[in-house]
């Protein structure tokens, strides 16, 4: 099972760090920007609203000191004094009235007053604008003597109206004597209604705002009293008081001296950004205030604005980063998956697999996992299986017994074990197995034995067959008559053949070799049978390389024998050698070949030989016909001596033919006799001729045993002899010698004259069938032949020795089958 | 047609055979002369005038060989091999006459440039027509360069 390394998981830290970064980053950023906007907008509205307040102090103190101006105007006015005393004296000039009338008016024109009173010292009314007004209150009165005893005109504050409850201001101007200006002749009162032109004028607010007003407050004992009317608070105008101490009021703290922007509570109780300070020449304070909140409108805008810039900012980089994350995970899940799939297949394979596999507890030997095939094979179902420990299906092991077997892969020193064991179905049978026991990590220092076990029922038998085979095979190979050696081919560095290696050889091939059965194992062919390079390299290497199976028949000239040699080559490389000893099937072919040559031969020549003098008869026949017709005697004597020759000749040959294919053919049985009594015999025989001729025959005297066809090795020197004596020429003191000798190893006989002698020329061909040497001899051809073929199933070779014509003859001969073994009947 | 007599060699182990031959010949009167000799040696040493053949007189250089194959001592095809393969003796026609009707020794024979082959007959008849017809064949008919 190959090692998937499981796809790691990883968090994107960096990219979350990243993240965290960037939107610090962003976050750091908008701050900063909102807080130098913050100090910006701040700095703007402290610098809008003192310079409202400034503005709006010096405007109130103008239109003050206008009203001042006004009464100074009028109370020093020469002219107004002599008019209201005109008015005044007796019961008044109609004319100073209707003029004092007409200035008053004027001024009531202006609608900065909305009353204007013109009162004696008494009190007493003179004239008043306009002209149905009601009685002056008690109250004005007081304020007209103050004003008279000061001598200057008096600005009366904010108060309230006894009349109407509402609330007014009033200037209070003294009418000096035109004569005596120390005396005061009456009094103008000037009545201001706020509402008219005053809380209008300091309402009124440079910029569009909504919460944005001007308070005009000032200190009544220990508070702080509202002079005009608010735009929050319905007739606050003298009635809204707040105690001084109220650190937080911008009134109070106006009151209390403070001058410049603050920041505190407004009548309301809400947040407020007030500029206060007094007003010149007056006890007025005034206070520009604007809610917070509206101040700050703008700004909270821009906060929001850039909060939502921030955050779309960072919901960018969020989406980006979770996008990406997501991509991470889908592809990671995507590469768990895939190893899923891997592992399942695995599993599927190892759930499935034929062999047996087993998952146990190495310290318990409980089972914990088994696959099909353990299921199948043991006969359990699985949970039985999970139920029970290894041993339980191994009859032949303990739990010892077992964990001694696990004893050396525990301690390390091994990997693998293959042991082979017995298993015990439920059902009780048992069968052999091979157990592959592995001890396993699954992490935390954990081990668990792995074991592979595979049915070895079927391998059993392939190993008894092969046994068996091997057996049977190896019996053959030890008890097959051919020699068979297994070899290894020897390549050189080119890949040529260049020598083999005997792996193997059987009996036989030592045997037939007669090489030492040990010393051939691993021994280069080379230096086996010290040839370079070794015997038939060529035609082995040919079968070793090519596998086509190959068979010779050679000479192999160190054994000087004939093998037939079968090369197969069981593996590229190797190559087998089947030796037979063909020796012997060699020797018969060859003798049988010989034999049918000479057979050929023998036909040819009798068909030849036999319709020489068979045509000789024919037509001498003829001419004897014609002779006798012509009376020819002479002729006809001579026709029939030629035809008496030619029957002659054919019954001659025909005996000698009859004879020729009798050896061998027809064998006598094998008799005991020696030399000196085949030669006796021989002698007697031809007898006759040698006494005719006169020849002297002398003979060895050894006593040599010998054991054979005795009338055919008679007939040996009986012939040998005849022809000495035909061949004798005319040789005055004609000799035979038959003697005995040793050459080597063999006896060999000869037959010695000193007669004609052959012409060296003619040694190969007088053995041969129906050679003759000369024409004119009598004799068919065959009496060395048949010699020969005495001599050959002797065993023996014969040969013919002579100097050349007249130098005489001797034929040499062998016999070994005759002296081989003496003692032996064939 | 020929200053000198026109000699034929017959080489003939069998006596009769010759015999027959010679009778044959003696029937046509040209003036010729049939030298028999009994094997292949004598033939050669004939031919060579050599050996018991050293008379130049008595061994004039024949006109035809009529040449048997079986012989003693040196075989007729041997013969053969040895006329054809000396310049001096190719020219001369050589006539296999023999009873062998191998096929062996016709393929040998006319390996080794025979002239002609001919097999004795066994029938009378025959032998005599092959002989008068051979004769006039060589001796009539044929022309030589000599």
């Amino acid at each position: 099972m190959a090692e998937q390394p499981a796809p790691e998981w990883r968090k994107p830290i960096g990219l979350l760090v990243l993240a965290g970064f960037l939107m610090l980053a962003i976050v750091g950023a908008s701050a900063d920007y909102l807080r130098r906007q913050y100090r910006d907008e701040q700095t703007k509205i402290h610098a809008q609203l003192s310079s409202i307040g400034e503005l709006k102090a010096r405007q109130i103190a103008q239109w003050r000191q206008e009203r001042l101006a006004d009464a100074w105007a009028l109370g020093r006015n020469q002219a107004f004094a002599a008019l209201f005393q005109r008015a005044q004296v007796g019961k008044g000039e109609p004319e100073a009235r209707a003029l004092l009338q007409s200035w008053l008016e004027s001024i009531w024109h202006q609608r900065v007053y909305d009353r204007i009173r013109l009162l004696d010292l008494d009190g007493k009314e003179l004239l008043c604008i306009p002209s149905d007004l009601p009685k002056t209150s008690a109250g004005v009165l007081r304020g007209f003597r103050t004003a008279i005893a000061l001598g200057r005109p008096l600005f009366q504050d904010f108060y309230r109206s006894e009349e109407d409850q509402r609330v007014y201001l009033s200037i209070r101007i003294p009418v000096p004597d035109p004569r005596d200006p120390q005396r005061m002749i009456g009094i103008a009162a000037l009545r201001i209604d706020p509402s008219l032109e005053f809380y209008p004028f300091i309402s009124r607010w440079p910029t569009s705002a909504r919460t944005a007003e001007t308070l005009l407050v000032k200190q009544d004992g220990q508070e702080v009293v509202y002079l005009n009317q608010l735009k929050f608070q319905a007739d606050a105008a003298l009635s809204l008081r707040f105690p001084l101490e109220r650190k937080d009021l911008p009134a109070a703290m106006a009151v209390r001296g403070q001058v410049g922007v603050v920041e505190g509570r407004d009548y309301r109780g809400n947040q407020a950004l007030a500029d206060v300070r007094p007003i010149p020449d007056s006890p007025w304070f005034l206070v520009s205030r604007m809610d917070k909140d509206e101040a700050y409108e703008p700004f909270r805008q821009q906060v929001l604005h850039t909060i939502l810039l921030s955050a779309l900012l960072m919901l960018c980089i969020g989406v980006t980063i979770a996008g990406f994350w997501r991509h991470q995970r889908s592809r990671y899940f995507q590469a768990r998956y895939a190893q899923e799939q891997e592992l399942a297949w695995l599993r599927q394979a190892i759930a499935r697999s034929l062999s047996e596999i087993c998952v146990f507890d190495p310290d318990t030997l409980r089972i914990l996992f088994a696959n099909d095939g353990a299921v199948r094979n043991l006969g359990y179902t699985r949970e039985e299986l999970l139920a029970m420990t290894m041993t339980d299906v191994k009859p032949t092991q303990s739990p010892a017994s077992f964990k001694a077997l696990l004893a050396p892969l525990a301690a390390g020193g091994r990997e693998t074990l293959a042991v082979e064991l017995t298993h015990r179905r439920k059902d009780g049978t048992e069968y052999p197995v091979e157990t592959r026991l592995q001890l396993v990590d699954r992490g935390q220092g954990l081990r668990v034995g792995l074991a592979i076990i595979n049915d070895l029922t079927e391998h059993h038998k392939i190993l008894d067959t092969l046994q068996f085979s091997e057996r049977k095979f190896r019996t053959l190979f030890e008890n097959l008559a051919e020699g068979v050696a297994l070899h290894q081919l020897v390549l050189d560095e080119i890949g040529s053949p260049l020598d083999y290696l005997v792996l193997d050889v059987n009996p036989a091939y030592r045997r037939h070799t007669g090489l030492d059965l040990d010393a051939t194992q691993n021994r280069l062919g080379s230096q086996l049978y010290g040839l370079e390079p070794p015997p038939y390299l060529d035609e082995f290497a040919r079968v070793a390389q090519g596998g086509q199976p190959y068979a010779f028949e050679t000479y192999y000239p160190p054994l000087a024998r004939y093998f037939r040699i079968s090369v197969i080559s069981p593996r590229p490389g190797q190559f087998a050698t089947v030796f037979e000893d063909i020796t012997e099937r060699k020797t018969r072919e060859e003798e049988l070949r010989q034999k049918n040559a000479e057979m050929e031969r023998f036909t040819y020549l009798v068909s030849h030989d036999l319709k020489s003098p068979l045509v000789t008869v024919k037509t001498f026949l003829g001419y004897l016909e014609e002779d006798l017709a012509k009376q020819e005697t002479e002729r006809v004597k001579k026709d029939l001596l030629y035809m008496h020759g030619a029957t002659e000749k054919m019954s001659r040959l025909l005996g000698d033919l009859l004879e020729v294919s009798r050896i061998g053919r027809v064998v006598n049985p094998p008799a005991r006799t020696s030399f000196q009594a085949l030669a006796k015999e021989a002698l007697e025989a031809v007898a006759g001729s040698l006494t005719l001729r006169g020849v002297e025959v002398t003979v060895d005297e050894v006593e040599l045993p010998l054991l054979g066809d005795r009338p055919r090795l008679v007939e040996i020197w009986q012939n040998l002899l005849e022809n000495a004596v035909k061949y004798m020429g005319d040789q005055p003191s004609p000799r035979i010698h038959l003697g005995v000798e040793r050459a080597g190893e063999h006896t060999q006989f000869f037959v010695r004259d000193n007669g004609l002698g052959i012409d060296p020329r003619y040694h190969g061909k007088v053995f041969g069938l129906f050679e003759k040497l000369d024409a004119r001899t009598e004799g068919t051809g065959l009496g060395l032949a048949l010699i020969k073929r005495i001599v050959e199933v002797h065993g023996g070779t014969i040969r013919v020795e002579s100097e050349g014509a007249g130098q005489g003859s001797c034929f040499l001969f062998t016999l070994p089958k005759a002296i081989a073994a003496p003692g032996e009947a064939r | 047609m020929m200053g000198e007599a026109f000699v034929i060699l017959l080489v003939e182990d069998e006596p009769a055979h010759a015999e027959i031959v010679r009778r044959n010949f003696e029937g046509f009167r040209l003036a010729n002369r049939l030298i028999h000799v009994p094997d292949g040696q004598a033939a050669l040493d004939y031919l060579y005038q050599q050996g018991d053949y050293s008379d130049p007189e008595a061994c004039p250089r024949p006109g035809l060989i009529l040449l048997d194959l079986r012989l003693p001592r040196v075989d007729g095809l041997e013969v053969l091999k040895a006329i054809k393969q000396d310049p001096a003796l190719a020219p001369i026609p050589v006539v296999i006459l023999t009873t062998s009707a191998a096929e062996a020794d016709m393929a040998k024979a006319y390996e080794f440039h025979a002239n002609s082959y001919l097999v004795k007959p066994v029938d009378f008849p025959q032998f005599v027509s092959l002989m008068d017809t051979c004769g006039y064949y060589w001796l009539a008919w044929n022309k030589y360069p000599y």
